[in-house]
């Protein structure tokens, strides 16, 4: 991992500063080369500094929902984002990005783009966060409907705005659709919602 | 009535669900602690760091209010704004994601490894797996002056602190005094506590937060309704008198282990093992030191005066019923009445 050798290591470099303040580092020759209180707070003011840097990593994102139309579903995503250059996403960090998504379920598809905002770690896992604390976003979607759709007429392109909202794996979606193409019958409104699990 | 459709009444469901989610997460704004688990191990001192990085998100603030026209369009509420953005964020505060990750602090656990050691053997470690003492992290312990604390404490002193100050605003529109106002912030900071925090969300409810909370209002307080205002307008735009100092609003109560939690019953058979498991430390040379450390500067604070009168009222359980010294003497006992002879006490 070399976000985290990465981590560990600045964590070790900032680790010594600090305690060469207390005087307990040695020089070269064995002496004593206490660091002055100067120098110790300079130290953190870069670390401080080296934090606000940002970094672009990929994560993969699963989330299981019922909701309406689709009914039960399951989804993939891809979150593109930002995080802090200081520490990786092993324990928990926000992440700033692009969310671009996939779901199937019984009564439909929906594909999603958008900006997203999560707080979450991978934990054990490299690429997908394994634990969602809280983090929303809001996405352009696309949405087919087959199927037993109840109350709508199947085979059906729709397109509109999805938004999500997630704490701890909590996950709760609303979106607005409308109908596109020359087929369709009925009621071209489409509102969506749903509760499930992930992002 | 077309669009009523029956998706529609999902999506009004699924409307209503978020509504309640964010009304109950809303004041969800920070996560558990465990200070027993940082009882035996050797931390050093924070302050500097946390000042550190507190001032220099405070000088971002500025800078972001002096950007525009030389900060003279804002008020010192505007800039007070400026501040509070820079460290909070919804349920989890800016300031506590930095804390648990950052370099520059002292804290336990110090590494992921450790980290992830603290979540299984913490105090609320054995609760039920849909508790959300399993599902949201736990608060890593840091040091300052003298006091171990949950870096949830830096979260309350600057969020739940700064709710504490729309409530103090409200009743000082309504004509009350500044004193009376104070305490009509913390008896409503205490109420949401005791009921929706403690009482539904988390099973805990936490006089050492409420103390956190209490000295954030104070601090926002003197950002810009002080005798002699933190914030001045100079030439060069909103500035700090002096640089912030986290010290003088830290106390032993910030310390979980010292100043108990009320732990609901659910939870409270998962946790009392967690605590008794810690009986032996008591008598732990650098626990004895630190805890009569603590003793030696212990105030009866204003925070504790409200708790009192709820406790004598009967609207709360003591807190102290649930202190260490308590349980294991309690423990000692039952163990004296069990069997005699294994009976010594477990201090």
């Amino acid at each position: 991992m070399a976000f985290a050798a990465r981590a560990r290591f600045a964590h070790v470099v900032v680790a010594a500063l600090i305690a060469s303040a207390a005087g307990a580092t040695l020089g070269q020759e064995g002496e004593r080369a206490p660091a002055t209180d100067e120098e110790r707070l300079a130290a953190i003011e870069r670390e401080l500094r080296r934090e606000t840097e940002r970094e672009h990593q990929l994560f993969g994102l699963a989330r299981a929902r019922v909701s309406y139309p689709q009914l039960a579903s399951v989804g993939l995503g891809m979150l593109i984002g930002e995080r802090s250059k200081a520490y990786d996403c092993t324990i928990q960090c926000e992440v700033d990005g692009w969310l671009a998504s996939v779901e199937a379920g019984v009564g439909g598809a929906v594909w999603s783009l958008g900006p997203a905002y999560l707080i979450g770690e991978l934990g054990d896992n490299k690429y997908f966060l394994s634990r969602r604390y809280m983090g929303y976003s809001v996405r352009g979607s696309v949405m087919r409907t087959w199927g037993d759709t109840p109350y709508r007429p199947d085979r059906e392109w729709h397109a509109g705005v999805e938004g999500q909202f997630t704490v701890v794996s909590l996950n709760l979606t609303m979106g607005v659709y409308r109908r596109i193409g020359e087929h369709g019958r009925g009621e071209p409104w489409l509102f969506s919602g749903g509760i499930g699990w992930g992002f | 009535m077309g669009l009523l459709t029956r998706g529609s009444r999902v999506a009004t469901f699924a409307l209503g669900a978020l509504a309640l989610a964010l009304a109950f997460a809303s004041p969800a704004r920070a996560l558990e602690t465990d200070q027993f688990y940082a009882w035996l191990r050797p931390l050093a001192d924070s302050s500097d760091a946390l000042n550190a990085k507190i001032n220099f998100e405070l000088d971002a603030a500025l800078a972001e209010i002096n950007a525009v026209n030389g900060g003279r369009n804002a008020s010192c509420r505007d800039a007070l704004e400026a501040i509070h953005d820079r460290y909070t964020l919804f349920i989890f505060q800016k300031i506590e994601l930095w804390a648990q990750r950052t370099s520059v602090l002292n804290r336990i656990p110090a590494t992921q490894e450790e980290e992830l050691e603290y979540r299984r053997n913490w105090i609320y470690g054995g609760v039920a797996w849909y508790d959300l003492g399993r599902t949201v992290p736990p608060s890593p312990t840091i040091e300052v002056d003298g006091v171990r604390f949950g870096t949830d404490k830096i979260s309350h002193f600057f969020s739940e602190g700064h709710y504490y100050l729309d409530w103090y605003d409200g009743a000082r529109a309504r004509g009350l005094s500044h004193d009376e106002a104070v305490e009509f912030a913390t008896r409503r900071g205490i109420a949401i506590e005791t009921t929706v925090l403690g009482g539904v969300i988390s099973g805990v409810i936490s006089p050492a937060d409420l103390e956190a909370n209490y000295q954030g209002l104070r601090w926002y307080i003197d950002l810009c309704d002080g005798e002699t205002p933190l914030l001045e307008r100079t030439d060069a735009g909103w500035t700090m008198r002096e640089p912030f100092d986290l010290r003088p609003y830290v106390s032993p109560e910030w310390d979980e282990s010292y100043l108990p939690n009320v732990v609901l019953e659910g939870r409270w058979k998962h946790v009392k093992p967690a605590i008794l498991s810690h009986c032996a430390e008591l008598d732990a040379p650098e626990v004895r030191e630190r805890r009569a450390a603590y003793a030696e500067r212990d105030q009866y604070t204003y925070t504790e005066r409200i708790l009192d009168t709820m406790v004598a009222a009967g609207e709360l359980q003591d807190p102290r019923d649930y202190g260490i010294e308590r349980l294991c003497a309690a423990a000692a006992m039952q163990a004296v009445r069990t069997d005699p002879e294994k009976g010594s006490s477990p201090q």
